[in-house]
C-alpha cells in the first residue's frame, strides 16, 4: 500500500513527459484530467514526501531576540507637561545628567530623576536668582501660582494632615489565669549561689570610693604636683573603668545563670504545661547570639596575626644575621688590630735588635780600634 | 718616625702596660651597659646629684611656701565634667596648669624674660597709640569748632570728615590694649568691664568665631528666614537656659522643660543704654481646616533696658509683681510683659514646631503701651501673630535670635492639660492620596477561580490571608 502511494505521482510525472504535446490536447481527454495533468505538483515537494520532511508550522526558538543594548529605548524626557496634575512620587522628567533640576515641591532621584513630593501643577521654569544657568520643574499648589516666588516671602506649604481623635494607649492588663481558672503559666526558680553577688558588690564599691576621691581638690605647689595629679586621676579612672566593666560582666552572667535557673512552662492548648521554643533556645545565651558562633577570629584578624608573626620571624633571622655580621666584623677588626700590633712589635724588634746589633759593632769597632791604640801606643 | 719618638715609645708602652687594668676597664663597662639599665657606679658620682637637686632648685624659685592669700585649688575632673559648670574663671586646662604653676606671683611679674622684654614692647606701642589718640582727638576738636563754610563741601563734608575721625579714635582705643596680656586674661577671666571698646571687641570676635556661624546657619536651614522675616542679620549674642541648662539653638527639647520660660543670656556689642523687646513665637501652629501652618505669640516683654553690662534676662521676672508671690521673695526685672508664658506644645503626629526667640531693638529708646500691646496680642491675639508686621507696627528692629524645636513626647499631654491648653484630645494623621491610576482588577490564580464553577475549589481560593469573605463566597467590601 504504502509502495504503491509513494509510486503514484511517480508515474504520473513519467507519464506527463513522455507524452506526446498532441496527445494531451486531443478533444477525447476529458476536461477533468486535462486538469489534472496541467496541475503540476513541485517536484521538491514531492522530494519532500519522498525523504520524509517536514516543515515547521509553529515558528522556532530564537525569533524573538532582545535586540542590541545600544538601541534600547531608554525613554527619556519629560513624564509631565507643564500645568500638569501630579501627586507625590510621580515622575516628571527621567534624563541623563542634569538638564533639569528638582525645584519647588520636586526633588531628584539617584539617576537624576525629577520626581513631585506634593500634590500640584507642574511647572518648568528659570530662578535667575537661584543660579544663573540652571532649569527647574517644580510643583505648585494653585494651578495660577508662578515660580520662581518672589524673593524674602514666606514658604508655601501645606500641612497634608488630617485632625483625628488622640488614640490613648492604654496598658494592657496581662491574664493571669484562664477562663477555665487555671494559671496560663508556672515559673519554677532554682536556687542561685550567692559567691557572684558579694564580688560584684565589693567592685561596686571599689568604683563608688574612687569616683568620690576624683572630686576632692587638689592643693597647688608646683607643676610637679599638678602633673602628678592629672596622672594619677588618669589611673584611677582607668582602674575604676576596668571594674565597672568586670561588675557588669559579672553582672550579665549573674542574669545569665537567674535565667538558667528560672523556668516559665506556659498553657498549652492540650491544657500540658510546656516551655516555649525560644525559651528553651534562649537556655545556651542571650537573644541573636548563636553559642559557639560568637566572638570568632575574623578571617582578615587571622592573616593580619599571621602576616605580623612572619615579619617578627624574618625580622629576628635579619637581625641575628645583622648580628652575626656584626660580630664577625668586630672579630676581624680585632684580628686585623692584633695583627697589625705584633707588626709594629715586630718592627720594633727588628729595629732594636738592629740597634742593639749596630751598637755592638760600634763596640766591638770601637774595642777594636781601642786596643789598636793600645797595641799602636804598646807598640 | 723621627728619632725621639722612636725613643719614647717603647716607654710609654711601658708605662700603658702598667696602668693596662684601668685603661682596659673604660672600654668593657660600654659593651656590658647595653644589657643594664642603671648606670655603673663611676657614672652614679657624676651625673645623679645634680640632677635631683637642680629641680628642686627651679621649682623653689617662683614663690615660697607662704600661704596663698587667693585660692589655690583647682577643680579635678574631666573637660566635660568641668563645662557644667558654666565659670569663666574655671578656663582651660592650659590655662589652669599655668595658675598651678606660676603660684601666688602677680601675672605681670612672672619672671620669665622674654615676656618681660615683651612687655616693655608693648608698653612703648601703647604710649605712642595714646598719643595718636590725643593728637585725633584734639583734632576732632579743632575741627568741630571749626566753621563749615571754610570747607568746600560744607557742613555735609564737615560732619563726614568728623565721623571718620571718632571712628578712627575708636579703632585706636582697641589698638591700644589689644595686645596687652592682662587685657586678654581678665577678659578670658570674664571680669573684663564691657564698657570698654577693647573688650567689647573681644567679645564680638569671639562671638563672631563660632556662635554666630551656628546662629546663621539656624535661620537659614530651620527657613527662618523668610518664613518669619524677609531679612535679619542677628548683630548681638543671645543664648539660652531653660532651669540653668545650657540649650544650643535649634534643639529638640521636651516639653517639661519648656513648661517655664527660658533664661536669655543676652550680650550687646556696641556702646550705650538701649530699650528691647522680646519675643518667643510659634512658626508651624498645624491648621487642619485650612490644610496649612499658622504662627502662635507664646510670649512678649517690652521695655527691657539693656547696655553692654547687661548679660542675664530670666524671662519668668520680666514685669512681675514681687508682692504677689508670697512663699520667696524675687526680684523683678525690669520691663513690662505683654504676653505672659505659653508653654511650648505640639500635637500628636504634627512635625516639630520652630519656638523662634528674637530680641528687637526700639527705634529712639523709646517706650512701648505694655497695656496696648496686652490688649492687641494676648489672648486670642496669640493666634496668627506676625513678627513682620509687629515689627513694622511699633518701628523695632530685630537684632538677637535664638531658636528651639518641640514635638510631641511622653510629657506634652501633661503639660496641655495642667496649663489648659486645648486640643490634647487631636492627633494629626496622614491624609491619603489618591492614585492617579485607574483600579486594576484582581489577577493570579485565585483571582480567576472565585467564581461558582469552582466550588470545590472554594476552600483554597477563598482562604486567603487578609481577604474576608462573605458566607455566600463572595469578597467582603
Amino acid at each position: 500500500m504504502h509502495f504503491a502511494r509513494l509510486q503514484r505521482p511517480l508515474q504520473r510525472a513519467a507519464a506527463s513527459s513522455c507524452r506526446p504535446f498532441g496527445a494531451v490536447l486531443r478533444a477525447t481527454t476529458s476536461l477533468q484530467s486535462r486538469f489534472a495533468q496541467l496541475r503540476i505538483t513541485s517536484p521538491t515537494a514531492a522530494n519532500a514526501a519522498v525523504q520524509g520532511k517536514r516543515y515547521a508550522s509553529v515558528k522556532s526558538q530564537g525569533a524573538y531576540r532582545v535586540k542590541m543594548k545600544k538601541t534600547i529605548p531608554k525613554k527619556l524626557g519629560a513624564k509631565k507637561t507643564g500645568d500638569q496634575y501630579v501627586i507625590p512620587g510621580n515622575i516628571l522628567y527621567k534624563q541623563r545628567g542634569t538638564i533639569w533640576h528638582a525645584g519647588e515641591n520636586a526633588l531628584m532621584g539617584r539617576d537624576h530623576t525629577i520626581h513631585a513630593t506634593a500634590t500640584g501643577y507642574v511647572k518648568y521654569y528659570r530662578d535667575p536668582l537661584l543660579h544663573p544657568k540652571r532649569q527647574y520643574i517644580g510643583v505648585v499648589f494653585n494651578r495660577e501660582d508662578k515660580l520662581p516666588y518672589p524673593k524674602g516671602t514666606p514658604r508655601r506649604r501645606k500641612l497634608n494632615l488630617s485632625a483625628v481623635p488622640r488614640k490613648i494607649d492604654e496598658a494592657v492588663e496581662e491574664e493571669i489565669t484562664a477562663r477555665s481558672g487555671i494559671p496560663l503559666s508556672v515559673t519554677r526558680h532554682d536556687l542561685v549561689e550567692q559567691t557572684t553577688d558579694t564580688g560584684a558588690v565589693a567592685a561596686d564599691q571599689t568604683g563608688s570610693g574612687a569616683s568620690s576621691k576624683a572630686q576632692e581638690p587638689v592643693p597647688l605647689t608646683d607643676g610637679n604636683a599638678v602633673v602628678s595629679s592629672l596622672i594619677r586621676e588618669k589611673l584611677r579612672s582607668r582602674a575604676s573603668g576596668q571594674a565597672k566593666n568586670e561588675a557588669e560582666r559579672l553582672r550579665k552572667e549573674k542574669e545569665l545563670e537567674a535565667r538558667r535557673g528560672t523556668r516559665v512552662f506556659r498553657l498549652q492548648d492540650d491544657y500540658s504545661y510546656r516551655e516555649s521554643n525560644w525559651e528553651i533556645g534562649r537556655l545556651v545565651g542571650d537573644a541573636g547570639i548563636i553559642p559557639g558562633a560568637d566572638m570568632t577570629e575574623p578571617r582578615k584578624a587571622k592573616f593580619r596575626l599571621r602576616r605580623r608573626k612572619r615579619m617578627v620571624h624574618f625580622k629576628g633571622i635579619k637581625k641575628r644575621k645583622m648580628a652575626k655580621a656584626g660580630r664577625r666584623d668586630e672579630y676581624r677588626g680585632r684580628v686585623r688590630e692584633k695583627r697589625a700590633g705584633r707588626l709594629v712589635q715586630r718592627v720594633e724588634a727588628a729595629a732594636a735588635v738592629k740597634a742593639t746589633q749596630a751598637a755592638a759593632a760600634a763596640a766591638a769597632a770601637a774595642a777594636k780600634a781601642a786596643t789598636a791604640a793600645q797595641t799602636k801606643v804598646e807598640a | 718616625m723621627s728619632r725621639p719618638q722612636q725613643v719614647a715609645r717603647p716607654i710609654v708602652r711601658s708605662l700603658r702596660q702598667a696602668t693596662g687594668s684601668s685603661a682596659a676597664c673604660h672600654s668593657r663597662p660600654i659593651a656590658l651597659r647595653q644589657f643594664s639599665s642603671t648606670s655603673i657606679r663611676k657614672d652614679e658620682t657624676t651625673t645623679t646629684t645634680p640632677a635631683a637637686a637642680e629641680p628642686a632648685a627651679d621649682a623653689a624659685l617662683p614663690g615660697d611656701k607662704k600661704p596663698a592669700s587667693f585660692s589655690t585649688t583647682i577643680k579635678q575632673g574631666s573637660e566635660e565634667q568641668l563645662s557644667r559648670f558654666l565659670v569663666p574663671e574655671l578656663g582651660s586646662r592650659r590655662r589652669r596648669a599655668a595658675l598651678a604653676t606660676t603660684g601666688e606671683v602677680p601675672f605681670e611679674q612672672l619672671p620669665y624674660q622674654c615676656f618681660q622684654e615683651a612687655r616693655k614692647i608693648l608698653a612703648q606701642d601703647r604710649d605712642e597709640k595714646v598719643a595718636k589718640i590725643v593728637a585725633e582727638t584734639a583734632k576732632a576738636e579743632r575741627l568741630e569748632a571749626a566753621d563749615a563754610s571754610t570747607f568746600r563741601g560744607g557742613e555735609q563734608y564737615k560732619q563726614r570728615r568728623l565721623e571718620s575721625l571718632r571712628e578712627h579714635i575708636e579703632e585706636l582705643k582697641i589698638l591700644a590694649d589689644i595686645n596687652d596680656p592682662l587685657v586678654k586674661r581678665r577678659f578670658e577671666d570674664g571680669k573684663g568691664d564691657m564698657n570698654k571698646p577693647v573688650y567689647r571687641y573681644l567679645a564680638h570676635r569671639k562671638w563672631s568665631s563660632m556662635d554666630r556661624k551656628i546662629v546663621l546657619q539656624r535661620l537659614e536651614q530651620f527657613h527662618i528666614v523668610p518664613d518669619l522675616l524677609p531679612k535679619f542679620e542677628p548683630v548681638m549674642d543671645v543664648k539660652m537656659t531653660f532651669r540653668g541648662y545650657k540649650v544650643s539653638p535649634g534643639a529638640i527639647l521636651n516639653s517639661r522643660i519648656t513648661e517655664s520660660a527660658p533664661t536669655l543670656r543676652m550680650q550687646v556689642f556696641d556702646k550705650g543704654e538701649r530699650v528691647f523687646s522680646v519675643v518667643v513665637m510659634d512658626a508651624d501652629v498645624p491648621d487642619a481646616e485650612s490644610d496649612s501652618f499658622g504662627k502662635r505669640l507664646h510670649f512678649l516683654a517690652t521695655n527691657i533696658p539693656w547696655d553692654p553690662t547687661k548679660s542675664i534676662l530670666p524671662l519668668t521676672r520680666v514685669g512681675i509683681d514681687p508682692s504677689a508671690s508670697t512663699t520667696y521673695t524675687v526680684t523683678p526685672e525690669p520691663g513690662a510683659l505683654a504676653v505672659p508664658w505659653l508653654p511650648a506644645f505640639a500635637q500628636k503626629g504634627a512635625p516639630y514646631h520652630r519656638m523662634a526667640v528674637f530680641v528687637l531693638q526700639h527705634a529712639d529708646d523709646a517706650e512701648l503701651d505694655a497695656a496696648k500691646l496686652k490688649e492687641l496680642y494676648d489672648g486670642a491675639g496669640r493666634e496668627g501673630f506676625s513678627l513682620k508686621s509687629f515689627r513694622d507696627k511699633f518701628a523695632l528692629t530685630p537684632v538677637g535670635f535664638s531658636m528651639f524645636r518641640s514635638v510631641w513626647d511622653e510629657n506634652t499631654a501633661d503639660v496641655m492639660i495642667r496649663n489648659e491648653i486645648p486640643g490634647v484630645d487631636v492627633e494629626f494623621k496622614r491624609q491619603r492620596i489618591v492614585s492617579l491610576k485607574p483600579p486594576r482588577k484582581a489577577r493570579g490564580w485565585e483571582a480567576k477561580r472565585q467564581g461558582p464553577k469552582f466550588r470545590h475549589l472554594w476552600k483554597y481560593t477563598k482562604r486567603i490571608k487578609g481577604v474576608s469573605f462573605t458566607k455566600r463566597g463572595e469578597r467582603k467590601r
